[in-house]
């Protein structure tokens, strides 16, 4: 660049951090993020085991993040020695991002799959998921199986055995995670086990450890425990989906239930002007609906496209992004989800199909949340036995009965407006293609059904597909 | 002017800049700009200095500001001033810098330019770069980072500081300033690239 461009383009920084570098700092800040989702997995038997009434207490803690927290320069007397720390510090993330990154590869077919299991639809329902949220659960039910069911389950996930496993799933853990001040990105998990069940402590804290999971053992079924999970959840969530907890009621058959949660809350890098906002039709796939559309005119920003769809993709201030993926003009969402390239393009970082242009961008604000049981897409995916009585095998849990997951029910809300992304997943598993843009500027309008998914680096945080804005 | 007594926090400055409308005299004038240069003389000396490399021309560079300053307050109110007065006379150095062509290259001040460049996006047909628009992306990118990595990047680009300079404000030696420097360019470098900016192969 030019250095009139350079010294245009120094203007720009802030004042605040002007202000800031006036004299040398004494404190360092740290990064704005947020984020929440909320898996359930419960497991029940087809023994009915009478209810005991046991307070639920803990039969393992969930371990501290092994995440090494930065060195704060304040904490140390001499600066050499903080320098070293900064060192091993820098090493640590750099190998964690690596497994992750490699981790994310065995996982993209489970994501992709995924996608098109889940958010198929011929109707105005929203349909909406969190991969890692379903995937960080079912790999905890992995984690108490063994023979043919943990084989299935670990096939999904594309790991050879269960060290692998750990090891891909503190990866995606520790590189999903983030908990500061200022920025969450909290993840997780606990198991819930019925009073009197006889467990194998070693196996419980093999899931405290890497699963980063509490295991509380109480009457399940009851309306303490009910509580108990509720809240678990509320805590773990913000409080984003206390509509679906509310409704949290185990069967008194269930003798495990397993919660996992991921609460997400981003503000977008470039923040949308409420004074821009408009109101505008949005076409369903049957009928109309009113909506409000959040625009930036002649933004410049990369315009993708590929076999049926366009996209775009807004980064929020927290390293993630949200990709929006609008089908082609007679194209539906089913025919993009379909042909499953636009999980290429979101997932691997060498789609060349996109260009640099201005784009009019408008999008819906939206407050979406679906329910949605996942059993049967993951049987179709291959993982049959852990859904099956008699031929799921949770010996490493209990030898005390044959228990089986009867569903895996999923709650995801997703809410975006001017300045950014929250949202929230809860599962519950209760047991009992385009041309190249020919002009210079687009219109990018997401005024009919679209495909939505929320990326930490090439992880799939939640994906869904909006067919009605106002849910 | 409320505003400037509650900015400034200093009665004396607030007189003498705000009431200059009503008795524009010497003896106010000469009160502002002792008043600007306490406050702020070592600081705008030290920029015009970083891009002017001559004592002389930084001087005369700094009286200019203080003059640029006093015109332009009021009606100009900014908040927080301190911004403002740096940008000012950067502006006025930089200017002072273009106009005598002899000292347009290789000056200290375009070889941090040159620094920074390294890691920017180039411009080709198929990328047209909005100046202001990649400054408003460094920024969000800054906010990323930590304290101490802003004020090496800022004092190092915005205020042009000598890297020794930096690391004698942050009592560490000069190479780990240099290596501070050349992590905080290539983690932008990626930002920018996550960002949507293209570099060359």
């Amino acid at each position: 660049m030019k250095h009139e461009e350079i010294l245009t383009a120094l203007e720009e920084i802030s004042d605040k951090h002007i202000k800031e570098a006036e004299k040398p700092p004494k404190k360092r800040a740290f990064l704005k993020m947020a984020v929440a989702a909320s898996l359930v997995i419960a497991i029940g038997t087809n023994i009915l085991s009478a209810p005991m009434r046991i307070t639920a207490y803990a039969v393992a803690v969930a371990s501290d993040p092994r995440i090494m927290e930065r060195p704060d320069l304040d904490d140390y007397k001499d600066r050499e020695e903080w320098n070293a720390d900064l060192t091993v510090w820098e090493t640590e993330r750099e190998s964690r991002n690596e497994t992750a990154a490699q981790a994310t590869s065995g996982l993209s077919s489970f994501f992709k799959d995924g996608n098109s299991q889940f958010l198929l639809t011929e109707t105005n329902e929203n349909k909406l998921w969190s991969p890692v949220n379903a995937y960080i659960g079912l790999a905890m039910a992995a984690e108490l199986t063994e023979g043919e069911t943990r084989q299935q389950l670990l096939d999904l996930f594309g790991v050879e055995n269960t060290d692998a496993l750990r090891k891909q799933v503190s990866a995606v853990w520790e590189s999903v995670y983030q908990d500061n001040s200022k920025e969450i990105c909290v993840l997780a998990n606990s198991l819930w086990l019925e009073s009197g069940l006889q467990y194998d402590q070693e196996a419980m804290d093999a899931i405290a450890y890497h699963y980063y999971a509490s295991v509380f053992q109480g009457d399940l079924g009851s309306n303490k425990i009910n509580k108990d999970i509720a809240a678990w959840i509320n805590n773990n969530t913000g409080k984003f989906l206390k509509d679906s907890t509310k409704s949290i009621e185990l069967t008194p058959e269930t003798i495990m239930a397993l919660y996992s949660t991921l609460y997400f809350q981003a503000k977008w890098s470039d923040e949308f002007s409420a004074s821009k906002d408009t109101e505008g039709m949005f076409h369903m796939q049957d009928g109309v609906t009113q909506a409000v559309y959040m625009n930036k005119k002649l933004k410049q920003m990369n315009y993708y496209w590929g076999e049926n769809f366009s996209a775009v993709n807004l980064g929020l201030k927290n390293g993630c992004s949200m990709w929006f993926v609008l089908p082609d003009e007679g194209m539906t969402v089913n025919d993009v989800l379909n042909g499953g390239a636009y999980m290429e393009m979101i997932l691997s970082n060498e789609w060349e199909d996109y260009k640099y242009m201005k784009v009019n961008l408008s999008v819906p604000k939206f407050d979406v949340s679906s329910t949605m049981d996942l059993s049967e897409g993951l049987k179709n995916m291959g993982a049959t036995n852990v859904f099956y009585e008699n031929v799921a095998e949770f010996t490493k849990l209990t030898a005390d009965s044959p228990i089986y997951l009867t569903g895996a029910n999923q709650s995801v809300r997703v809410q975006i407006d001017e300045e950014g992304v929250k949202a929230a997943a809860y599962i519950e598993i209760p047991g009992a293609g385009s041309a190249a843009p020919p002009e210079e500027v687009i219109d990018f309008v997401l005024d009919r059904p679209f495909l939505f998914v929320i990326t930490n680096d090439n992880i799939p945080l939640f994906a869904g597909c909006v067919n009605n804005p106002k849910n | 002017m409320k505003l400037f007594c509650k900015l400034l926090d200093n009665a004396k400055f607030r007189r003498v800049f705000f009431d200059k409308g009503k008795s524009y005299t010497n003896h106010y004038f000469e009160n502002a700009i002792s008043e600007l240069s306490t406050r702020f003389g070592k600081q705008l000396h030290r920029i015009a200095y970083n891009i002017l490399e001559n004592q002389l021309d930084a001087e005369e560079c700094t009286n200019d500001t203080y003059l640029a300053l006093w015109n332009a307050i009021p009606p100009v109110s900014p908040d927080p001033l301190a911004p403002y007065v740096y940008r000012t006379g950067r502006n006025t150095a930089l200017k002072r810098l273009h106009r005598d062509t002899a000292k347009k290259r290789d000056s200290r001040y375009d070889v941090s330019l040159e620094e920074l460049n390294g890691c920017l996006p180039g411009e080709d047909v198929e990328q047209i770069i909005d100046a202001r628009e990649l400054g408003r992306t460094m920024d969000r990118f800054l906010e990323s980072k930590s304290r101490e990595s802003r004020y090496i990047f800022i004092r190092r680009y915005w205020f042009g500081d000598p890297v020794g300079e930096i690391a004698k404000e942050l009592k560490m030696n000069e190479n780990a300033v240099s290596v501070r420097l050349n992590r905080i360019r290539n983690s932008m470098k990626d930002y920018l690239m996550k960002e949507g900016y293209r570099y060359e192969a």
